[in-house]
């Protein structure tokens, strides 16, 4: 009796049976991501949805005993004309806005230098990459307990000694607010390194090739070669460490505590302090949302203003 | 028209997302075994008894307790947090019901929360009874008010703090320092007692300013006080207005206790700020940004002559260069006091002190629900009875809470490494300090965390220049009263206030 055999099947020394005997492929595939589908559904899309309906309501945790009111946009309209939350979402927006440039150019400098090293290379890429190695909040002891201490610390130190003047590094607002950008600079420059690093070693050789042969000199093969090809790395590197950026906390609140007033506090930490601590999980809930909002309108205004660069590249 | 879901019923339907455990029905207090029936060997022989706290209650403390596990049987899962951290548990625990350990160590503050919400046990009458416990050595503010609530007592007698004020005697009794400072201010440096006053605490503080009275070749500072916003700046504030704010004829403090509304915006509070604003030019450069830890070290290593807090122990450990040249006293008064009720400041014949129990200490608390709660009570009892009690205090490991912690110096002197004449004067501004009655006690009120946050966000910006101190105040206040209204409203919040007081 002939049978019918696919090419496949013909091909396979010791065909196995299919697992989804007797079950049609349409519902297979369904089973086979179920399990996913439920871990998504569970730890992203529940939270999301949680925090949103919590959004319109009064819930305070710490109120116990009494009921939960649904009370439309009363917390999103206190979070809006709120000026605690203006602030803070101001001092987020100064953060990021003076962090990812001095990263992004540092991180390039340092790359290109890398890329273009002959000797000791290995040992210098470990070690710009050692920051991104540390815990924030070792960051944080070694450089802003011991070393920026104000009084007795060594960086104040050595700068009297050469005749500037005391710098209040945590303690004056202004200077606070750039402390905690230095900080941040220091530890994640790294990864602005890694992914420049990594872009200049997968362009292709030829394009510089031929602009050597046709004289071009090093500031013209980085403008016109180099930086277009990295676009696309440029772009994921902003976009990632931009988002990061936004939601900063650690390196603040073990530094500075959001203050000194309420000088360094990011929206992050605002929304820790008042639906973490404070138990007031409405209020904290419609300040996540911002949060939200403002990485959307971030990611969005990259995508827009990078389009036309990027789109060169490839 | 509003939907209405009571809080329990929203919990429990989103039970997933929070992990909520409900607790189980509550069980009746297991009394010992009764006198004549012989004990069992290991009476908590497989029992596991979890429990939740700082990391040195358990760890630094294990001999203390080892011989216990060993001769009970009783096996212990520690689960330690960091302060802030356990904070934040525990509230979020009491907040879902969720079960978190059998013993908890938790902070006084939180007992409002805690034990306020019935989220604990009652001391039972078998241990209050105890010969072992001796509850009339235990000083009566915390047996009558800290360690209870509405009247019935959770916590069992472990921790106690005040916040009292340090001073390097050994410049006071210098003689040069003793003349200089006379011509210059007036009157003589107290070698005893310190500065009395806020006024006198100035003019120390300024005396012992920008010169190296140390000899480390470098110049020191008048005072040290915790500032720093997210660390320790409430209890810092807190201390630094009693003396303008706390009325000997008017038990509130933070609060009106006839209108809930929030004092903290008053003359007094702002003149506290005010001064201590002024006074930073006394204390090391980025003082504001100084938490408890950054003052015990200022004041270890010689830099500052007067600090305010809660450790006399810390002065004298290895390596302290203040051992032996410290005195202790209580916070200093005031000559002029705010009457809240007539509006008025009042010029008094007397100081106006007004120590402050700042913290109040961590207390030992049975979760109710607890799994092995018989178990979780002979613990309890072994690490606060009066003799292991005394231990832990003599030792460090916590300040005093019983009357026999700070009668005898001796102990203090021989283990602890205390000069007889600072453990003379820690002693005495611990006696005076916890038996004042004009005390101040430690703020307990359901959501205490986001009032805290919200003073400490307005000192911090007055001090950092921010804000007027009247203007940074105001907005707290307002804050306060935003807080309170979502907690239930003022009359709600009054009545936790005059619980926490005793009042009702």
């Amino acid at each position: 009796m002939q049978r019918n055999t696919t090419a496949k099947q013909a091909l396979d020394p010791s065909p196995k049976k299919r697992l989804n005997q007797g079950v049609p492929d349409v519902i297979f595939k369904w089973i086979l991501i179920l399990p996913a589908t439920i871990a998504v559904i569970a730890l992203l899309v529940f939270p999301f949805l949680f925090t949103f309906v919590a959004s319109f309501t009064d819930w305070h945790l710490f109120n116990l005993n009494a009921p939960i009111n649904f009370v439309g946009f009363k917390m999103w309209a206190s979070v809006l004309t709120s000026s605690y939350i203006h602030t803070t979402t101001w001092n987020t927006i100064y953060f990021v806005g003076l962090a990812l440039p001095l990263q992004f150019l540092l991180g390039l400098t340092v790359a290109l230098a890398l890329n273009a090293a002959t000797f000791g290379r290995t040992f210098f890429r470990v070690f710009f990459l050692m920051p991104l190695m540390f815990n924030p909040i070792a960051v944080v002891f070694l450089i802003g307990k011991l070393m920026l201490q104000e009084d007795i610390g060594p960086i104040n130190d050595v700068l009297m000694g050469l005749g500037f003047p005391r710098i209040m590094w945590l303690s004056n607002p202004a200077m606070a607010k750039i402390t905690i950008v230095l900080v941040d600079v220091w530890q994640h420059t790294a990864f602005m390194i890694l992914m420049f690093l990594a872009g200049l070693q997968s362009l292709p050789q030829e394009p510089f090739e031929a602009a050597v042969v046709d004289g071009a000199t090093a500031v013209q093969r980085f403008r016109y070669i180099s930086l277009p090809l990295l676009g696309p790395v440029a772009l994921t590197a902003v976009l990632i460490r931009g988002l990061d950026a936004f939601k900063v906390v650690d390196i603040i609140y073990s530094l500075t505590g959001g203050g000194p007033g309420q000088a360094t506090e990011s929206i992050t930490l605002t929304v820790f302090r008042m639906g973490v601590k404070g138990g007031d999980i409405a209020f904290g809930s419609a300040a996540s949302y911002l949060l939200l909002i403002m990485m959307a309108v971030f990611t969005a205004l990259v995508l827009f203003l990078t389009r036309k660069w990027v789109r060169i590249s490839y | 028209m509003s939907a209405r879901v009571s809080r329990r019923e929203f919990l429990r339907l989103s039970g997933t997302a929070f992990g909520v455990a409900m607790l189980a029905a509550c069980q009746a207090p297991v009394a010992p075994a009764e006198s004549g029936s012989a004990p069992p060997s290991r009476p908590f022989e497989g029992q596991t008894v979890s429990a939740a706290g700082m990391p040195w209650l358990w760890e630094n403390t294990k001999p203390l307790y080892e011989e216990f596990l060993e001769e009970t049987g009783m096996q212990l899962n520690v689960a330690t947090f960091q302060q802030q951290e356990i904070t934040d548990k525990l509230m979020q625990a009491v907040a879902t019901n969720t079960y978190f350990a059998d013993l908890l160590a938790i902070p006084n503050n939180a007992a409002a929360d805690v034990w306020g919400n019935d989220l604990a046990l009652p001391v039972p009458e078998y241990l209050l009874n105890d010969p072992e416990m001796a509850w009339d050595d235990v000083l009566p503010v915390y047996r009558e008010k800290v360690l209870a609530w509405n009247g019935v007592i959770y916590g069992m007698p472990h921790d106690g703090d005040t916040h009292h004020m340090m001073f390097l005697h050994s410049l006071m009794d210098d003689a040069d320092n003793q003349a200089n400072f006379s011509g210059e201010y007036g009157y003589d440096l107290n070698a005893d007692r310190g500065p009395q006053t806020w006024q006198e605490h100035r003019d120390y503080a300024e005396f012992f300013t920008g010169w190296d009275w140390s000899g480390d070749g470098d110049p020191n500072y008048g005072f040290a006080h915790m500032m720093k916003r997210g660390d320790t700046a409430f209890w810092g504030f807190a201390s630094r207005c009693t003396a303008y704010g706390k009325h000997p004829d008017d038990p509130g403090y933070f609060f009106d206790v006839e209108t809930g509304a929030p004092r903290i915006n008053s003359p007094a509070f702002v003149r506290g700020l005010t001064e201590w604003k002024d006074e930073l030019q006394f204390g090391p450069p980025g003082m504001i940004s100084m938490g408890w830890g950054d003052v015990i070290e200022a004041s270890q290593a010689l830099r500052v002559a007067m600090n305010v807090g809660w450790d006399g122990v810390a002065m004298h450990r290895e390596g302290s260069l203040a051992a032996g040249k410290s005195s202790y006293s209580v916070l200093p008064g005031s000559y002029e006091v705010y009457n809240a009720g007539s509006g008025q400041w009042e010029n008094r014949s007397e100081i106006n002190f007004a120590p402050s129990l700042a913290f109040g200490g961590w207390e030992i608390s049975i979760a109710k629900g607890a799994e092995n709660e018989e178990a979780a009570w002979a613990l309890a009892k072994h690490f606060t009875k009066k003799e292991m009690g005394n231990t832990f205090a003599f030792q460090g490991f916590k300040n005093p809470i019983r009357i026999s912690d700070i009668a005898n110096i001796e102990p203090w002197i021989e283990i602890a490494g205390f000069t007889e004449r600072s453990a003379t004067t820690y002693l005495r501004a611990l006696n005076e300090t916890m038996t004042h009655p004009n005390l101040v006690l430690n703020l307990r009120m359901p959501g205490w965390t986001q009032y805290r946050d919200a003073l400490e966000l307005g000192v911090s910006k007055a001090l950092a220049g921010e804000a007027s101190p009247e203007v940074s105040l105001n907005e707290a206040a307002e804050a306060w009263t935003a807080i309170t209204d979502r907690l239930g409203g003022p009359e709600k919040q009054r009545d936790n206030y005059r619980t926490h007081l005793g009042l009702d």
